[in-house]
């Protein structure tokens, strides 16, 4: 059953959302709304402002301006357990739960059926029951989480969702952790959730999945609304412009033209994560793009070279040199450096100061008469603090009272510091400001002008092709295509070619 | 995303304001104001004779070098709770060599026993990443029944006074042996956590593991080594006590594991890891000396003392978390 006409009211109504965080509009007039027994899919590019939209919906941000309806009723939403009590569940993308509980101790984690403050087991474990019943999936409730699967992490995860009289189901990037034949399992509980009424807004950046499960899909820019419509009216032409958008010109790389010998040659090689098979070259002076979606095995090629997915078959050779780095140290000692994925965790330690930060990786640098010397140490980090664009902070303070662009950018200089011969990046300007990204742009570009070479991963298609002299297009742990800079003319172009559009 | 470079920005002011923090420096001050509290105080009952003050030092001197040992394993994130039984091991495997062989087989056997606790307690953590919390807890039971064991719970006399006047009984002019040791260790500790490459490592894997990986460093070479580090200097710390006290006994260093992780917390290293000072440690070990000292000066019972300086420890580590 797709959606029919407009006669009763939606579920959820959002209109005229605007919200801003330290004066930086993030949502202006936006507005989305669900009907029951409807999948509604929201896309959108990154930072568009779907994450804040449902977090709003959660009670988890406040809306500065606009209002909410449920089922045609105002309604105020300042808390989670607000919008709990409101029926609306969200399927958290790093699961919510606790993996020593059982899974119906999960699904009633905080608001566990109670007599006189002691827990009733039984009456939780039928409650339980009943839900995976109404799911249709075969579960043990007594079952301890840590032994099951993800795919039954995020059964319970859903389960949870629908506890108490849930009536409206958020999910943020529900397949993004699955298997195929797992995700096709999703599929069909999330269509027979909506046969019971249920109305499920659906985020993915995954058109294909956007396609086969969705009545309904809104596409939302830089904060406000660019198109609702059904899905059996847009074309997936008219998806991918939406969702790859384009905000802020930055000139494509195109092909330099100046490439020098090969670098980096990989031949066959798999890992122990999610990699299977890849070989492809990279050449002194070029910087090459490494496209795919969520779990395509991007992050896992990078950290295959880097040494923490170790390598199980295949020959990597660097300079003529064979290598199969077996942790970071003989990577960094090849002379190859991973600007990691998620700064604050990987890239940073976020208490110390940015000089700590900056001579970390060689303190051989900074040592005199074999000891550090603080006065070294300094002179170092000033000296990368002026090389790189450090702003806003002295060498002394913490680097975590810098800003996003600022602390990425002690990130890069911590490793372009070391004189590195293949720098590796993934997601190099995620969470940095526009004008960081240029400058990152310019930094690698200058790098492989230089002679080294670069491989980079993003989901910023524009930052990307800003970039990239060449592209490697990942998909289920492979590389399914290798591209040349002119056959990715902008963002839509390469959105199809990881979409796997044929055009 | 968006929210993600918002809360960079939001939490650059808060970041600056909580980065006035008297966490690492509060136990200089505590130690200023407590001795001159106890200088008026306790003048009347000769607080301030360089014999009192030299006793406070002597005093504080062998868990201050046991201390030393554990503000890398803190620093790195870790904990020690065997040191103190270690220290009784040792003290009775010096003093019996001693008797047998000699005392520099007293010295070696006092180490290699050490250094192989310290082996042991290494390897389980780091490299089979047991807990070092149940790791050394259960070497604290195998060190203190093994010295109890050997020596059958009697008492092992140290007759060779070459030994106990090198290890704490002499003195250097007007100076204690044990405080000249003690600012050896300190000084060695302090050097190395500061000045070299390990030390930094130390304190880098204490602060994010994840992100000293990352960056080339090895973890479990870094946690290996600081667990090593404890036992020896703990064994150091046994052999004082076989010196200072003439003989070798299950019971020394009995609970020192408790005043040394006090002195550590209270010299500012942080006890999730990621930030020490062995200049902290020193005077936070001196600060509980200190205490100990002015209580009984005061003429405190020994329990009374023992509720009084633990209100005062509490104090001293709530002034200091306090932003």
């Amino acid at each position: 059953m797709t959606v029919s006409g407009c006669t009763e009211p939606a579920l959820i109504r959002m209109s005229g959302i605007c919200k801003s965080f330290n004066g930086v509009q993030v949502l202006n007039d936006a507005g989305f709304e669900v009907r029951a027994g409807e999948i509604h899919a929201l896309a959108g590019g990154n930072g568009a402002g779907k994450s804040t939209l449902m977090k709003i919906l959660q009670g988890v941000y406040q809306k500065d301006a606009g209002t909410i309806e449920i089922q045609g009723r105002p309604a105020q939403l300042n808390t989670y357990a607000d919008a709990r009590r409101q029926g609306i569940g969200m399927v958290f993308q790093e699961f919510s739960l606790v993996p020593s509980l059982t899974v119906a101790q999960n699904i009633y984690l905080n608001d566990e059926p109670r007599s006189a403050m002691l827990i009733r087991d039984a009456e939780m474990i039928s409650g339980a029951r009943e839900i995976l019943g109404r799911m249709q999936v075969d579960l043990d409730p007594r079952a301890e989480l840590a032994s099951l699967s993800t795919a039954y992490w995020q059964l319970t995860e859903i389960a949870k969702a629908l506890r108490g009289e849930a009536r409206v189901l958020i999910m943020d990037e529900p397949t993004a952790s699955l298997a195929r034949k797992e995700a096709d399992r999703l599929f069909e509980l999330l269509r027979n959730l909506r046969e019971q009424g249920i109305g499920i807004i659906y985020i993915s950046h995954r058109m294909e999945e956007i396609y086969e499960i969705a009545d309904r899909i809104t596409i939302l820019r830089n904060g406000s609304n660019l198109l609702t419509k059904q899905i059996s009216e847009i074309t997936q032409e008219e998806i991918v412009r939406g969702i790859a958008g384009k905000a802020v010109a930055l000139t494509a790389a195109g092909s330099s033209g100046q490439c020098g010998d090969v670098l980096l040659k990989a031949t066959g090689v798999s890992a122990q994560r999610k990699l299977h098979d890849v070989s492809f070259e990279v050449h002194a002076g070029e910087v090459i793009g490494v496209a795919g979606l969520m779990g395509s095995g991007r992050t896992e090629l990078l950290e295959a070279l880097f040494g923490i997915n170790l390598t199980t078959r295949g020959s990597i050779v660097l300079d003529g040199q064979p290598m199969s780095p077996r942790s970071p140290r003989d990577a960094i000692a090849a002379g190859v450096v991973l600007i990691p994925e998620d700064r604050r965790r990987q890239g940073l330690i976020l208490k110390h100061s940015v000089q700590e930060n900056l001579v970390l990786p060689d303190l051989s640098a900074v040592l005199r008469g074999g000891l550090l010397s603080a006065a070294a140490e300094r002179d170092r980090a000033v000296q990368l603090i002026g090389s790189y664009g450090i702003r806003g902070a002295g060498p002394n303070l913490p680097v975590e009272v810098l800003s996003g662009g600022n602390q990425q950018k002690v990130v890069i200089g911590k490793w372009l510091g070391v004189g590195p011969r293949l720098l590796l990046m993934d997601e190099p300007t995620a969470g940095v400001d526009i004008g960081t990204k240029s400058e990152i742009v310019k930094q690698v570009r200058e790098f492989a002008r230089n002679g080294g070479a670069v491989l980079v991963v993003s989901s910023e298609y524009q930052e990307l092709i800003a970039m990239s002299d060449r592209y490697l297009i990942m998909r289920g742990g492979s590389i399914i295509r290798s591209l040349p800079a002119d056959a990715v003319r902008d963002e839509t172009t390469l959105e199809m070619w990881v979409q796997g559009v044929e055009q | 995303m968006t929210e993600l470079r918002i809360e960079g920005t939001h939490s650059r002011a808060k970041g600056l304001l909580s980065r006035v923090n008297l966490g690492q420096y509060i136990i200089y001050l505590a130690f200023a104001v407590t001795f001159i509290l106890f200088a008026v105080a306790l003048d009347d009952r000769g607080f301030l004779t360089s014999g009192n003050l030299m006793n406070i030092l002597r005093q504080s001197a062998i868990v201050g070098v046991i201390a030393v040992g554990m503000t890398f394993v803190i620093a790195d994130a870790e904990i020690d709770l065997s040191v103190g039984s270690v220290a009784g091991l040792v003290s009775v495997v010096t003093a019996m060599a001693i008797s047998h062989w000699g005392i520099l087989a007293g010295i070696v056997a006092g180490l290699m026993v050490g250094m192989l606790i310290g082996l042991v307690n290494g390897s389980l953590v780091a490299f089979v990443k047991i807990p070092s919390f149940l790791v050394t807890l259960a070497m604290m039971g195998i060190a203190f029944g093994l010295a109890q064991w050997v020596t059958d719970s009697a008492p092992q006399p140290i007759l060779k006074q070459g030994y106990n006047m090198a290890f704490g009984s002499g003195d250097i002019g007007p100076v204690p042996g044990l405080v000249i040791w003690f600012l050896i260790i300190a000084g060695c500790g302090a050097f190395v956590l500061k000045k070299t490459r390990f030390g930094r490592h130390v304190i880098s894997v204490g602060a994010n593991p994840t992100a000293s990986i990352y960056t080339g460093i090895s973890v479990v070479r870094t946690k290996f080594l600081v667990m090593l580090i404890s036992s020896v200097v703990a064994a150091l710390g046994g052999m004082l006590y076989a010196g200072r006290l003439q003989s070798g006994r299950y019971q020394w260093g009995q609970g020192d594991e408790m005043n040394a992780i006090a002195a550590v917390i209270l010299g500012g290293t942080a006890l999730a890891g990621g930030r020490g000072s062995v200049l902290g440690t020193v005077f936070g070990a001196l600060f509980m000396g200190l205490i100990n000292n002015g209580l009984i000066l005061a003429g405190l019972s020994s329990p009374q003392q023992q509720v009084v300086r633990g209100i005062i420890i509490i104090l001293a580590v709530a002034l200091g978390s306090k932003k």
